[in-house]
């Protein structure tokens, strides 16, 4: 046996005696002197190393985790139950109305509470749901890519909140979900989706995911040769005052009415004028979310141009 | 635990209660092994909820016969940590805790051995590869014994036994580098 194999043995051997039976490192180094200065460090920080991974969620998650999990056991035991119906309901569906149900059972001033929450806060998860719940009663291109858009504006809301707050790691999440909602609006701005087809949850969606995903692709590869300095931030809309009226709003396509959306919430300057206060802890996750943000405008804007 | 056999034929026909049981039993266990594998708690925690998810969805085919409930379990975990990897694509980059303070006063050695905290061990081990990780994931957090460390990896307990010894070498240099302040 080679020495490196016979050292991984005895490390193995080690770390079931100790981890499992509680044996000491130094019980352990005893039985093998031969190797006692090549394994002493390796033990001590394998104990250390195991001690600091017994960690536990927080108690908050837990609970919401748990509660959320009850729900969903109990949706599939009626799921087992069935046919409640005389038609076969797709299971999404069926999940998306217990939450519905749950929702206005269990408390619609929850729901309303929930509407102004922070991701570190505990209704968060509720206001999450009800957007998904919302968002899954919407049955058109255009009615979708709006609540997209009005959602994708909560988390620029919540991001800035958590720069003061000094939260990078709520901002990436928060960040991720943003990215994901513009991707979102970008594959549903799609002129023949907007003609008014009705989305089905099949071919569609897929062919949108695949969008998404190709989408995601492009944007890591070029990911590397963005720097800060591009991004130059365009105070002002190129477009003319009068897109914004009533009567051009009325008069543009459904496309272009969403890509408006994306220029009137102008997530950007926002975004910005939180990195200018921000701590500097949370710089890096706030240049990202502002980065996502400020190509999904000029998306807006080459668009309308 | 009652007996985990009888939850998990339980489980697969539907019972509810015995499938809680399997959830209560696991949950910390796996949300301990989704940290240490994607270095991040918020992420965790959705990612941790998604596999009992999955895992509900999959139970039915679930043979009692074959492979031990937990190593089961944490394959689904594996699968869904690796599509989440997949998906961020962004483990090159490793931002460095500025917290971290280097101790001036003590040796180095000491300090990693005994003052190893979790949010240091995340962060070192996105220095290491991805099948380092995943063996002190599983062997630390997931406390799972070296054969089903192998099953789960679909790798031979040798070469479970040399990632270990490679990662906990490499683990250790990381954080010995880092109080030196060379990271």
């Amino acid at each position: 046996m080679g020495r490196s194999r016979e050292i991984e043995n005895i490390l193995n051997e080690c770390l079931e005696r100790m981890l499992v039976q509680g044996e000491t490192v130094e019980r352990c180094v005893g039985l093998y002197p031969q190797h006692a200065d090549e394994l002493r460090p390796l033990l001590e920080f394998a104990v250390a190393a195991r001690e600091a991974t017994v960690i536990q969620p927080r108690p908050e998650f837990r609970d919401r985790a748990r509660y959320q999990f009850s729900q969903i056991l109990r949706d599939s035991e009626q799921k087992a139950r069935r046919p409640l119906f005389g038609w076969h309901w797709r299971p999404t569906w069926v999940a998306t109305v217990a939450i519905f149900l749950v929702l206005i059972i269990a408390g619609g001033g929850t729901a309303a509470a929930a509407s102004g929450s922070m991701p570190d806060q505990a209704l968060y998860t509720v206001k999450l749901i009800t957007e998904r719940v919302q968002l899954a009663f919407t049955f058109t291109a255009l009615g979708k890519a709006e609540a997209y858009a009005s959602m994708a504006d909560k988390r620029v809301d919540e991001i800035v909140y958590l720069a003061g707050e000094g939260e990078s790691a709520y901002i990436e999440r928060a960040t991720e979900r943003l990215d994901s909602y513009l991707s979102e609006i970008a594959a549903l701005s799609s002129p023949r989706l907007m003609a008014g087809a009705v989305l089905e949850e099949s071919q569609e969606t897929d062919e949108m995911m695949a969008a998404v995903v190709e989408e995601e692709v492009a944007e890591e590869e070029e990911e590397a040769a963005i720097a800060e300095d591009t991004l130059t931030i365009q105070k002002t809309s190129p477009l003319g005052g009068e897109i914004w009226s009533e009567e051009g709003l009325r008069s543009v396509s459904p496309e272009a009415r969403v890509w408006q959306t994306i220029i009137v919430y102008n997530h950007p300057s926002r975004l910005r004028a939180a990195l200018d206060t921000a701590p500097s802890s949370v710089r890096s996750a706030l240049m990202q979310a502002l980065y996502i943000s400020q190509v999904s405008y000029d998306q807006a804007i080459e668009y309308l141009e | 635990m009652q007996d985990e056999d009888s939850l998990v034929r339980r489980a697969k026909e539907n019972d509810q209660q015995a499938f809680a049981r399997l959830y209560e039993e696991y949950f910390d266990r796996i949300y301990r092994y989704v940290a240490v594998r994607v270095g991040d708690r918020i992420e965790a925690e959705d990612l941790t909820q998604q596999v009992f998810v999955n895992a509900l969805k999959a139970i039915s085919s679930y043979r009692v016969k074959g492979a031990p409930f937990s190593a089961w379990l944490y394959r689904i975990a594996h699968n869904q940590v690796v599509d989440y990897l997949r998906k961020k694509k962004k483990r090159a980059a490793v931002p460095l805790n500025e917290d971290w303070v280097a101790s001036k006063d003590r040796d180095p050695r000491q300090v990693v051995e005994q003052n190893l905290d979790i949010e240091q061990l995340l962060s070192a081990t996105k220095r290491l590869t991805e099948a380092q990780r995943e063996v002190i994931s599983l062997r630390f957090a997931g406390e799972l014994p070296i054969a089903q460390v192998a099953k789960i990896m679909g790798k031979s307990q040798g070469a479970i036994k040399a990632l270990q010894h490679s990662a906990i070498v490499a683990l250790r240099k990381v954080m010995l580098a880092t109080e030196n302040g060379k990271i």
